[in-house]
């Protein structure tokens, strides 16, 4: 029999995890064409992500389900007979009572019980309403205790009858009055948190860069994602799936950066991309490990997404790249890279005629630089030459020191 | 604390195996240049080899080697720059790689991150590929018995972890280890079991087909089977030999299913021309063609999986690859 040779390990996951060469996954392809056992490797070694476990309520819920579905459509049945019964006859002491109970304690929850059909003491009206009800219930107790000794005296003192039913008998308060964000608790539970990348993008005196250009490309694939910082400078990727990804961060005036990230299940990656002043063409390699932010609460997950900017009353009417406030001076540079001024915080807009050449990359608000302890923003042109302002209006060139 | 002394040039050559013969052209020693003290001391401490008991020395051998081996990442010929070998080497998983070598070299510490790091990542790993608990806690703890080392080679231990190179991740080389002994295990277990014998009942045709035409249509079928590109070989053998579902194929290559199911199309369609325009060109009229084509593939004296499967001349060109392949 003609021997064959097969691809090693190593290869088949390099192959799996899409890191190979070009010419390398050229010659893995037309081995995997024609080997059937290698194929099957690759196959077998894919990681297929596994969905996190089912949380023990939703499974409790469903045991207590399955097996009895006509007991759940019986009490449907029971509570809908119940309350026609109930509108028909129309007890009169109920409200009454229901208005002393309500007098007594006030902090109670709103309680459904005052729907329920059996004209019978309030406790023990409660636990059959509770019974009734279960089905829909969280299932922290999936079978729902029987309440067999309905005794007024003992379960309903006047002070506060609902608030010691809760107190003295648990399983039927447990039952009768879920917590109301249980269900909501379930799906948050039940719900897988995206994995993604978050970060912020600043140049090198530390201010942000809004609508810097980010294209993620995940090593493992061919497709690229874009997305702009916003205004303060922040962008965020989620939905992604697992592995290892890299960034490629572009503004006009800065040094291109790439970074590499590498996004767990359900965590979102920080990263913080620092861009130093420079041409278009240069690129810089970053390699960093970016911190994991732990996704698992829901608050985290609904962070801000990368927003677009809005169209600002610019001059130019070109979007706003960078934007600085001193008292009522605001300084605000357009995408082309043009200074503008306004005196009243922004209500009206003038534009700066500017004594450099190029565009302005970078503005803040104290300056860095500490050669005039009088100047209130700094700038920095595309040429790499710093600019400083007292007002706004006026700007000088920082010379460099010798 | 400051930073050990490493000298621009390791005491020690490499002496891996192989490494020196590759092409004939580039050996480690050529590169030793390229890994400056400042470089592999930088190398060292991305790859957190302290913690693991690697020293710079056995690090900056193991990247001289893979680079060699690889060749940089680039094809076989291709003299890397600089830039290309610094970008080989910080393209490794090299925290990744530095734990599996130490693991290799039978150190400890590197066994006790190993453990910590890995153990249950493999059980449930194997477990997920066998699908059975069982099964699958018996291929882990085979393959960690190994891994270990305990298999002897001329008087050294030699472990599995030795032969991950830090392309991919650490838990996928296990991962595909244990996919490779499964389907190893899988085959040989299935040799030993008969085939079911299904008697196809013959599809009735008008004619038969002359000993011309079968002889025209098995040309036609490998001139147009053998014009197919790898990855379309690929999906047609994923496909219709394996019989993977659309979304098994579109995990490997990593596009769309709608995209392979596309793809699919495209290819049986291209096929079908391509077999009609062979058989055309052999002196067959059009009528004639799509009357050869709807011959009943049992008379036909080819064999299609041996066919789409078929050594294509050139498919390992190069010897770049020479030292992934094992014989079996």
């Amino acid at each position: 029999m003609k021997e064959q040779l097969h691809l090693d390990a190593d290869s088949l996951n390099a192959f799996v995890e899409g890191v190979l060469s070009e010419h390398e996954r050229a010659q893995c392809l037309a081995h995997l064409a024609e080997c059937a056992r290698c194929r099957d490797i690759v196959f077998l070694a894919q990681d297929v992500p596994v969905s996190p476990a089912v949380p023990i309520p939703i499974s409790a819920r469903r045991r207590w389900f399955q097996p009895i579905p006509l007991l759940a459509a019986a009490a449907v049945c029971v509570a809908i007979i119940g309350t026609w019964l109930y509108l028909r006859s129309g007890p009169v002491e109920r409200p009454q009572e229901l208005a002393t109970r309500v007098a007594q304690a006030p902090l109670s929850p709103p309680d459904n019980r005052v729907e329920g059909p059996a004209p019978k003491p309030v406790i023990p009206e409660a636990s059959a309403s509770a019974r009734l009800r279960s089905p829909e219930l969280p299932t922290q107790n999936p079978p729902p205790a029987p309440v067999t000794s309905p005794e007024p005296p003992r379960t309903a003192p006047p002070p506060a009858p609902a608030e010691t039913a809760r107190s003295k008998d648990s399983s039927a308060t447990q039952t009768a009055t879920p917590p109301p964000l249980q269900p909501s608790a379930i799906v948050a539970q039940t719900e897988v948190v995206p994995a993604g990348i978050s970060g912020t993008v600043t140049d090198p005196s530390g201010a942000t860069i809004p609508q810097a250009t980010i294209q993620l490309r995940q090593l493992a694939g061919n497709g690229t994602t874009n997305a702009r910082t916003d205004r303060s400078g922040e962008f965020k990727f989620s939905g992604l799936a697992p592995g290892q990804y890299e960034l490629q961060i572009t503004a006009p005036g800065f040094r291109q950066t790439t970074q590499r990230v590498e996004v767990q299940p359900q965590q979102m990656a920080a990263v913080t991309a620092r861009l130093e002043v420079g041409s278009m063409a240069e690129t810089v390699q970053v390699e960093a490990n970016a911190s994991v932010v732990q996704t698992q609460s829901s608050q985290v997950g609904r962070s801000k997404k990368a927003v677009p900017l809005e169209t600002p009353p610019l001059p130019s009417k070109l979007p706003t790249r960078i934007e600085v406030k001193s008292g009522k001076i605001m300084l605000s540079v357009d995408s082309a890279g043009a200074l503008f001024f306004s005196g009243n915080s922004g209500k009206s807009w003038k534009a700066i005629k500017s004594p450099w050449t190029g565009k302005v990359v970078s503005l803040v608000t104290p300056p860095t630089l500490t050669q005039d302890s009088k100047a209130l923003f700094q700038l920095t042109t595309d040429s790499g030459s710093v600019w400083l302002s007292q007002d706004g209006r006026r700007w000088y060139p920082v010379r460099p020191p010798r | 604390m400051a930073p050990p002394h490493f000298p621009d040039r390791p005491s020690s050559a490499p002496t891996a195996e192989g490494v020196k013969t590759i092409g004939g052209i580039l050996t480690p020693e050529l590169h030793f240049k390229e890994l400056s003290g400042l470089e592999i001391h930088v190398l060292w401490r991305e790859a957190e080899a302290d913690s693991v008991d690697l020293g710079k020395g056995e690090l900056a051998t193991m990247l001289l080697t893979l680079g060699v081996k690889y060749n940089y990442g680039l094809p076989p010929g291709i003299v890397a720059t600089q830039p290309q070998i610094a970008g080989f080497w910080r393209s490794l998983q090299l925290r990744d790689l530095a734990l599996a070598h130490s693991c290799a070299l039978g150190r400890e510490t590197a066994w006790q991150q190993f453990m910590t790091r890995y153990r249950d990542a493999l059980i449930q790993a194997a477990i997920g590929i066998t699908s059975s608990a069982a099964s699958g806690r018996e291929l882990a703890d085979s393959l960690y018995a190994d891994l270990f080392g305990l298999t002897d080679r001329g008087g050294q231990r030699r472990s599995p972890l030795a032969y991950y190179s830090g392309r991919g991740s650490l838990i996928g080389f296990l991962r595909a280890t244990l996919a490779q002994r499964n389907v190893d295990h899988h085959r040989r277990t299935v040799r030993e079991t008969p085939l079911p014998t299904h008697e196809l009942r013959a599809v009735s045709s008008g004619t038969t087909p002359t000993a011309e035409t079968l002889s025209r249509l098995s040309q036609a079928l490998s001139t147009t089977f053998g014009g197919l590109a790898a990855e379309d070989r690929f999906v047609l053998s994923a496909w219709f030999l394996d019989r993977r579902t659309l979304l098994e194929i579109s995990r490997v290559i990593g596009v769309h299913e709608a995209t392979v199911s596309r793809r699919l199309q495209r290819l049986t369609a291209r096929l079908h021309e391509g077999l009609l325009e062979s058989l055309q060109a052999s002196g067959l009229s059009k009528a004639a063609a799509e009357e050869a084509l709807a011959t009943d593939p049992r008379d036909l004296d080819v064999n299609l999986r041996l066919l789409l499967q078929a050594s294509q001349p050139g498919t390992f060109p190069e010897q770049g690859l020479d030292t992934d392949l094992r014989q079996t």
